[in-house]
């Protein structure tokens, strides 16, 4: 099962929607993500039943693809920063 | 027997790494792509009970299967680090106990000492730790052999 399409960038939008699972990346992390890319971007996420989707959209232009995957990285960060995990 | 657990997909820069929970846990998942995430984006997806993806995305120009590799690496380096945590914890505790018992008796001692009305811990009747001043030996008798200037 290797997917990979967790990063769908939306062209006309100029946004980028990101799909993960909250049992990897729980909402805290998502929301501090956020919260660490708030200068950068406009972030909106929801959470269905496991699954969270986060929709961002840079404020200066930026490319769109790049920084859903280092949103990414961040959230990683944070499930870190956590603890337990 | 299943010996490659990767897909490179040059076209993305990317590598699939399949890693089975049972193995290695989540914490170690996240420890080893965590090392990896000045070098490449790190995505974790898959079924948390069965099987769990990490995508690794380069960041610049890299071998992916070299990097795959070191990938695997990193999680034998952390399930090490998480099995000599577990079997270390009881000693790890016994420390900080003991080490939290030896601060909490010196901060007890400091405690008494501050409610001590005396401010001498040490009964010293003849005042011997107290220093000596040219005034406090006004008036002794001067030893046999010595001047007034004690030469």
């Amino acid at each position: 099962m290797l997917t990979g399409n967790n990063i769908k960038v939306d062209s006309e939008a100029k946004a980028v929607v990101i799909t993960v699972q909250s049992s990897f990346y729980p909402s805290e992390a998502i929301d501090m993500a956020a919260d660490e890319l708030s200068d950068i971007c406009e972030t909106e996420f929801d959470d269905d039943d496991g699954t969270i989707t986060i929709r961002l959209k840079p404020k200066d232009g930026a490319p769109v693809e790049e920084l859903g995957y280092e949103f990414l990285n961040h959230a990683l960060a944070c499930v870190k920063e956590l603890g337990g995990q | 027997m299943k010996v490659q657990n990767f897909e490179v997909d040059m076209k993305a820069n990317a590598v699939m790494i399949s890693i089975n929970p049972k193995i290695y846990p989540l914490e170690v998942i996240y420890s080893a792509a965590y090392m990896f995430l000045d070098r490449a984006y790190a995505v974790i997806d898959g079924d948390p009970e069965t099987e769990i993806i990490v995508q690794l995305k380069a960041k610049a120009k890299e071998d992916l299967e070299k990097m795959a590799l070191e990938f695997h690496n990193e999680l034998v380096n952390y399930a090490v680090y998480v099995v000599q945590a577990a079997r270390t914890s009881e000693i790890r505790n016994a420390i900080v106990k003991k080490a939290l018992a030896v601060a909490g008796d010196a901060e007890a001692a400091d405690e008494d000492e501050q409610e001590c009305e005396c401010n001498d811990p040490v009964d010293d009747p003849l005042g011997i730790s107290k220093p000596w001043t040219p005034e406090s030996a006004k008036g002794l008798k001067i030893p046999e052999g010595l001047d007034a200037d004690g030469k």
